[in-house]
Formats: C-alpha cells, structure tokens, sequence
C-alpha cells in the first residue's frame, strides 16, 4: 500500500474508505472526508457495495488526488470548527481562504487545470468553485495569446474574421495594453 | 503527448461557463476573439453584471461615460443568448435615464430572478411596470427607486429576498407587496417613505432588517423569524406615550415572534416599545434569544424598565451589547436602583459576552453594569467604552470595586 509523506494513514477508530488514482497508488482516507468527494460517496450508496472495497479513480492522477484530499481533509476540519458563532465562523472563513489560495499559489497553469479536472470528476463542488475563480483570476488582463495558450486553443479565425469579431466587442477592448 | 495535451484542453463546458462567470463582463466578452467555438461563449452567460468595475472609460465627462455604457448594455443585451437569471446595474454615471425601463423590459421576457439597481444619485427611478411582469423573481435589490405597481400586480409568487433603501412606496402598496410575496425569507427595509405603518404579514420570513421613520410596527404570522434589526430614526414624542397608555407596545411587538434568536433595538426603538404598559416580564420568555443588542437612554426611567423587561424575558441570552444613546440630560430624576433587588431572581445561566459602549458613568449606567456582574455566574468577558475620556477614570474606580459572580469574567476598559 502506497503512502507519500504528505498522507499520514489515519489512525483514528472510524472508517477509512481506500481510493485508488490512475497510476494504481491507493490512498486510505476517513469516511467523512472521502465523503466531500460526491463521486465516491455515490459510489457507495449503491446497494450493496461494502466499505471496503476500492474505489477506482481512473481519472485522476495521484498527485491530484493527494492535493484534493489533502485539502478536503482541512475543509472538514474547519467545517467542524464553525457553527453558530459568529466570531468562530468568520475565523474559520478566513482558514478557508487561506487554505484556498496556498494551494493555487504554487501550482503551474497545467497543475490548477488537472486540479480542476480532478474536482470535476469527483464532483466536489466548493473546491471546483475556487480552482474556476482562481483560474479567472489567472486569465485576467492577460492577452488574447496568453488565453489561448492557458485553454489550448488554436486560432480558427481567419484574420478578416477575427478583426469583425473584434469590432463587434470593440468596447471591450479598449483601454488595453496591446497583446 | 497529444493524448495529454487533449485532456487537459477539454475542460468541459460547464466548467468553462463557472470560469466565465468569474470574470467581469468586459473580460468574458473579450474571449470571443480566442476561437471561433469560443465566440459566444460568453453569450451564455446567465450572470450579468455593469458596475463600476465593468469597463474603464478614460473621459471624466459624465455623459460621454454614460453614453458608453448605455451602448455596452444594450449591446451585449443584444447578442446575448439565453435565459438571464441576473443582473445587476450600479454605476455612478448611470443615474434615472429612460434606457433602463427598456432593459427591465427586456429581462422580465429573460426569466429573470435576481435583479439589482442602484441608482447612485438623483431622484428616485420610478420603477417600469414591466418590473412588476417579472414573475420568476426571487431577490429583488432597489437603492434609490419608486415603486408604484399596477393595480393588477399580484405579487413576486417566487421572492424570497427583497432589500430596498432609499425608496418611496405607498402605504397600501407596501402592505401588499408584502403579503403577496408568500415565500419572503428576508426582507431589508432602510431609509424609505410614503409608507409609516408596518405590518409584516409574511410566514417564511426568517430575517428582517429595517432602518428608517414609522409610526408602528407589528408582525402577523412571522413564526419563522429569527433575526431582526430594528432602528427607529425618529424621536418617539411624549405625548405619543401618554396617549397610548392603555396599550402595550412591547407586548404587541413580541406576540408573534416567538422564535426570535437574535434582535438588535436601534436608535429610538426602546423608546418606542417603551410605549404603553411594560410589564415586569414578558407573559412568555424568548427562550430561543442568544444575541441581544440595544441602543438605550439610561435617564429615561421607562426605557430602563422596557430594557428591564427584555432582560427579565430572555434566559439563555448568550451575548449582550447595550449602546448608551446621548440625549440631553434629563433633570435628574433620583428614582429607586431598578436593578438593584433582580440578581439573584434572574441570573443569565448562558449569558458569556457583554459588551458596553458610549456610557457616561452617571449612575444609572453603573448600577445597570453591578446588576450585570452579579447576575452572570458564566460571564466570560464584559467590555466597557465610554464616550468619552472625561470621568473614565471615576468609571474605572467604581468598575474595579464592583463585585463579579463569575470567576473567569474579565473586564476590559476601551479607551475612547
């Protein structure tokens, strides 16, 4: 059973539900956190379906998936610590941000775009919902070029069609820096 | 390689529609040169949003910028595809001009539900009836309107927020509005007129919020309500008081709030449920009142005993806040320690935070904070502010020999 530094195994008494990423790397996490995770927590309200079987995530390479239970396992934590105070929950708000904008900090364009494929797939809404604002804040003010490259687009129009898209939005490119 | 550089490109749609979303509407519209598919990308958009932010116009003339901004609305409006679920207009160039009746008109054929108009300066907009066809609304956001709905407006059937400041209503079509929004949860009234008499008839309603003149103010069917902030801007006449000595302010504003988590009293509001009877205690406790917040006069006698009352009803208060409200100094009236004999009768079991602010250290004052610490056996912290520096020190002396039934209380003096 595979194990990096960054993953501790749990040993508390609750269950641990076993996730598996492409590379066949398995990953043991308490239920409560593997259960952010929508995908998997359909997985197992299926009839019939044990604790114990493994989860098999194909789609998700295993340094993603350590870095969204890495980041899901803080999000249960600071859950827990907030409620009807509202001191405690402002608190709590400002951990999450935080958290939030350390994980995108270090990552490459590819790396918040496999993130976000990752929480996609394993449909975890509210970490989907930060990886978009933070890649909306990569893009802005950036180029036409510098967008393209980020979406890997490549440039269809031919350039009569892409001077009459531009017109039709000219307002929107005013007072820009040149690409 | 290429296989990778496939999965990575597609991000799905949906997604891509979140990352749009993010984005001011000058940048989403700029990704319609990036591809051909991407062209009306942005078109899709369910969200709109023309605010200061949304484009930067290097001209200081107002109405070149208001030009602008009329033609970026009505362009994108235009090629825009699609269900609209909100928009927002607040720009400081963009005052009551006519062009907006035409895009209310346009998002009420959109389905929208969330829609929000400020109008920075000038006279109140008179809100198109085209508003009142807006039947999938469910927040509805108004800074300096006029609504006259159409006789026959038959309500928002979907509304649940509705937050209007600065906005002139008539007193009848107030009253309608409001009980014609059946599924109303919150509701944010500030700075209003044409209408004085507030009866809130509204089942689903969960918070209430309101700042501004009126008459009075009850609450019909409102057992859902939990939080609510109440300010008074208007002197409450003492004539008023006397006349209405057979009725009960007090007891009226709370028959029908009996799930009341969190209240703030604000400006001249104790002073008004201070009209009329105030009994000793409420004839039934808000047991579910944990955060209590009051603005009071600690020379009005009456006010001290309405606060008393509130007090005496609200066992499991956690938190307390009291705002000493400056008024000209009463003739000194000496009347009896009203706090004195009630410590040991009604200690506050979960009360663990208090907070005290704008006092003088006149002795009423005093006395209400000795009532305190005596009847708070779990008092965490009490902090003191006074309003000024002048007779802080007299304060701090008299704070310090008062007696605490918590052990763990502390006490925290604010400077000025």
């Amino acid at each position: 059973m595979a194990n990096n530094g960054e993953n501790p195994s749990p040993d508390v008494g609750g269950k641990t539900v076993k996730l598996k990423a492409d590379d066949g790397e398995i990953f043991e996490v308490e239920e409560a956190v593997a259960m952010e995770l929508q995908t998997v927590k359909s997985f197992f309200d299926d009839d019939g379906v044990s604790y114990d079987t493994v989860v098999p995530l194909l789609n998700v390479s295993s340094t993603a998936l350590a870095k969204v239970i890495q980041y899901c396992r803080r999000a249960v934590e600071l859950r827990a610590k907030s409620g009807d105070d509202e001191g405690a929950n402002e608190k709590a708000r400002e951990e999450r941000e935080g958290l939030e904008a350390e994980l995108v900090r270090e990552e490459s364009d590819e790396g918040i775009k496999e993130l976000i494929l990752a929480a996609n797939y394993l449909n975890i809404k509210d970490m989907l919902s930060f990886l978009c604002r933070a890649v909306g804040d990569r893009i802005k003010n950036k180029s036409v070029e510098y967008v393209r490259r980020f979406f890997v687009l490549e440039n269809d129009f031919s350039p009569e069609e892409e001077e009459r898209t531009r017109n039709e939005v000219a307002w929107a490119f005013e007072g820009v820096d040149a690409d | 390689m290429e296989m990778e550089l496939d999965k990575i490109s597609n991000l799905p749609g949906h997604v891509i529609d979140h990352i749009l979303s993010n984005l001011s509407i000058r940048e989403a519209v700029r990704t319609s040169v990036l591809s051909s598919k991407w062209r009306y990308k942005w078109a899709t958009l369910p969200h709109l949003a023309f605010d200061n932010q949304c484009f930067s116009v290097s001209s200081q003339d107002h109405t070149i910028v208001k030009n602008k901004l009329v033609n970026i609305v009505d362009h994108v409006l235009l090629l825009h595809n699609g269900p609209i679920y909100k928009f927002k207009l607040s720009h400081r160039d963009v005052l009551g001009i006519p062009d907006i009746d035409r895009w209310i008109l346009h998002l009420s054929r959109r389905s929208i539900k969330e829609f929000v108009l400020e109008i920075w300066k000038g006279q109140r907009y008179k809100m198109p009836s085209s508003l009142f066809s807006c039947h999938n609304l469910n927040h509805l956001e108004l800074f300096n309107c006029l609504l006259k709905p159409p006789l026959a407006f038959k309500g928002f059937r979907s509304l649940k927020s509705l937050d209007l400041q600065h906005v002139t209503l008539a007193q009848d079509a107030f009253g309608s509005l409001i009980s014609s929004c059946p599924l109303l949860e919150r509701l944010t009234l500030m700075n209003f007129d044409g209408f004085t008499h507030l009866n809130i008839d509204a089942p689903n309603l969960q918070f209430f919020d309101i700042g501004g003149s009126f008459e009075d103010i009850s609450f019909e069917n409102t057992f859902c309500l939990t939080v609510i902030s109440i300010g008074l801007y208007v002197n409450v006449g003492s004539d008023k008081r006397r006349a209405y000595s057979n009725s009960s302010n007090l007891l009226k504003f709370f028959v029908h709030l009996p799930h009341i988590r969190r209240l703030e009293v604000q400006s001249y509001f104790l002073k008004y449920l201070a009209v009329g009877i105030v009994p000793g205690k409420l004839p039934t406790p808000c047991v579910h009142l944990n955060y209590l917040s009051i603005r009071i006069n600690f020379n009005d006698v009456e006010e001290v005993l309405t606060a008393l009352c509130l007090l005496r009803s609200s066992p499991n208060l956690q938190e307390l806040e009291v705002l000493a409200r400056p008024e000209e100094q009463v003739a000194t009236v000496t009347f009896t320690n009203c706090w004195e004999d009630d410590h040991w009768s009604c200690p506050f079991d979960q009360l663990r935070q208090v907070k005290i602010v704008g006092i003088l250290g006149i002795k009423p004052e005093l006395n209400f904070i000795n009532f305190l610490l005596l009847a708070t056996p779990v008092l965490e912290t009490m902090s003191v502010k006074p309003a000024s520096i002048h007779g802080g020190w007299e304060l701090l002396k008299e704070l310090l020999r008062f007696r605490r039934s918590s052990m763990q209380a502390e006490i925290i003096y604010l400077d000025p």
